[in-house]
């Protein structure tokens, strides 16, 4: 396990230069997938709530995009939940909108605490060591499968309450669902990064810095 | 999200149906026609109409249930029902029983009762008051849920392109735009192709149990990522081919759309909409006691 892979890794807006016009088709390209994988959590995974989907796909990739392609990612994250889990799926313009700050939100953490401080502390920030490392596994899990997804459920709940789709009285329980589902769905995280990060890294796709 | 009814034309040879970002929509629909501005300035003040008309301390059910029925008709005059019945209405139908239950189970409020049950400790009951919130919040939210639908089911990706250039939106953020609508299309005919192929190699469909989906989405994650960058260094290449990077601007579309007086009306009855959701509730002006005896 080579500790210092992740150092090249920071939070600097422009590490690598230009965007080359085979990153700049890739981010487009993902965001399409996260807005077809939004889509397919809301209309293909039970539906436990109003605006509330139990599993919700794109999660997962988000949070790996994020690691890989850093604000990029947290755009996805965000375009993915308006569009594909909001608008497609028949969720007004504003409630989409707002809702969406409960994905953007959490990536943008994701995206800060790993490039940032869990850089320095040795944590790998494309999060290749997950599933090989104690210390970097208590860190997926407590961040990311918790503190982040948390603010991301009870803020997006909240949302539903105040335009008056989920009754006040549901609101822990509405969370309670959000956070759940996603937490499972979070799996799949690690795994998809311990795959293709190399993948990635070979054809020198990621972003040094959050946008280039 | 894909249509061969994109492709039917009449007797003249001109497009009967076009292409949009869901499904396809009348050629020769005044909705499908207006412009995209106006589109999202109708979009944008009926879902703010709605939402005030749904969150009021008595719901307004039957300006909600008015939004609704113009709603279907604008969706009939462009030949999108058809879609929404086909594709939407199970989904939309098992969300809007989720809705109701949510709202009768923990909107516990009234006294006319229509039905109560002790489930152990808990009391629960049905009451016309409850029931009626129940129902004027289905009728706002499928409001809302299906002009979204309409608005998606009559723009086209290029009419979006259109409406960024005549917004003066640099080419690049124009293009980046047009490629993720674009891309839409491409990476959902690759998942469907990852499925099969799964499939054929004795893969398992609908397993119920949550971890076992995770499992079953996690074999479908891996291809389709690494799809996903396939795609994206062919395109990439097929981008610098044709001088992407020193392109300055789009070429100009075909057909521009401009703002005409079907436009006008169009915004001019969503502020009327609007006006109304603020200063009053058609509900109780209309008798409000008798649409919750109704029930």
């Amino acid at each position: 396990m080579n500790d210092s892979y992740g150092n090249e890794y920071s939070l600097k807006l422009f590490s690598g230069g230009k965007l080359s016009t085979t990153q700049y088709a890739l981010f487009a390209i993902q965001i399409a997938v996260v807005i077809l994988l939004s889509w397919l959590g809301v209309i293909a995974t039970p539906v436990v709530g109003p605006g509330i989907g139990f599993l919700y796909w794109a999660y997962p990739f988000f949070i790996v995009f994020t690691w890989w392609w850093g604000l990029w990612g947290v755009l996805a994250a965000f375009l993915g939940c308006f569009i594909g889990a909001g608008l497609l799926t028949g969720l007004p313009l504003i409630p989409s909108l707002a809702f969406s700050i409960g994905d953007l939100v959490p990536a943008l953490l994701v995206l800060l605490f790993y490039r940032g401080f869990l850089n320095k502390i040795g944590v790998d920030p494309l999060g290749r060591d997950i599933t090989k490392k104690k210390m970097s596994a208590f860190w997926f899990v407590f961040w990311v499968m918790g503190i982040t997804n948390i603010i991301g459920g009870l803020w997006g709940v909240w949302v539903l309450v105040q335009l008056g789709f989920v009754p006040a009285n549901a609101y822990w329980y509405g969370a309670g669902l959000w956070i759940l589902g996603d937490a499972i769905v979070l799996i799949i995280a690690p795994f998809l990064a311990r795959a293709l990060t190399p993948i990635v890294e070979r054809f020198g796709l990621t972003t040094k810095g959050i946008i280039s | 999200m894909s249509d061969t009814m994109a492709e039917r034309k009449n007797r003249e040879g001109q497009k009967k149906y076009l292409k949009t970002i869901l499904f396809s929509a009348k050629a020769d629909s005044v909705f499908v026609n207006l412009h995209p501005f106006t589109k999202f300035a109708l979009f944008f003040i009926l879902s703010i109409a709605v939402i005030l008309a749904m969150t009021k301390s008595h719901p307004d059910l039957v300006f909600s249930l008015i939004v609704f029925i113009v709603v279907l008709a604008l969706l009939l005059e462009s030949g999108t029902l058809k879609y929404v019945i086909k594709s939407y209405l199970s989904l939309l139908f098992v969300a809007f029983i989720v809705f109701l239950i949510w709202w009768l189970i923990f909107n516990q409020i009234g006294n006319s009762i229509l039905f109560s049950m002790h489930i152990g400790n808990y009391y629960f009951k049905i009451t016309r008051e409850s029931l009626y919130v129940g129902v004027a919040k289905v009728f706002g939210y499928a409001a809302m849920a299906f002009l979204t639908l309409l608005i998606l089911m009559t723009t086209r990706d290029v009419d979006i392109v259109d409406a960024l250039n005549q917004l003066k939106v640099p080419f690049k953020q124009t293009f980046f735009i047009s490629l993720i609508f674009r891309s839409l299309n491409i990476m959902e005919e690759d998942l469907e192709s990852i499925r099969h192929a799964q499939f054929a190699r004795g893969g398992k469909a609908a397993k119920k149990n949550p971890l076992s989906r995770v499992k079953e989405f996690l074999a479908l994650s891996i291809p389709l990522t690494a799809l996903m960058i396939k795609r994206a260094v062919e395109m990439g290449s097929a981008l610098e081919a044709r001088g992407f990077s020193k392109s300055k601007k789009l070429s100009e579309p075909v057909v521009k759309k401009r703002i005409g007086s079907a436009d006008y009306l169009a915004i001019i009855f969503s502020i009327i909409a609007l006006y109304i959701s603020i200063t009053m509730n058609v509900t109780n002006v209309l008798g409000g006691h008798i649409w919750t005896s109704l029930l």
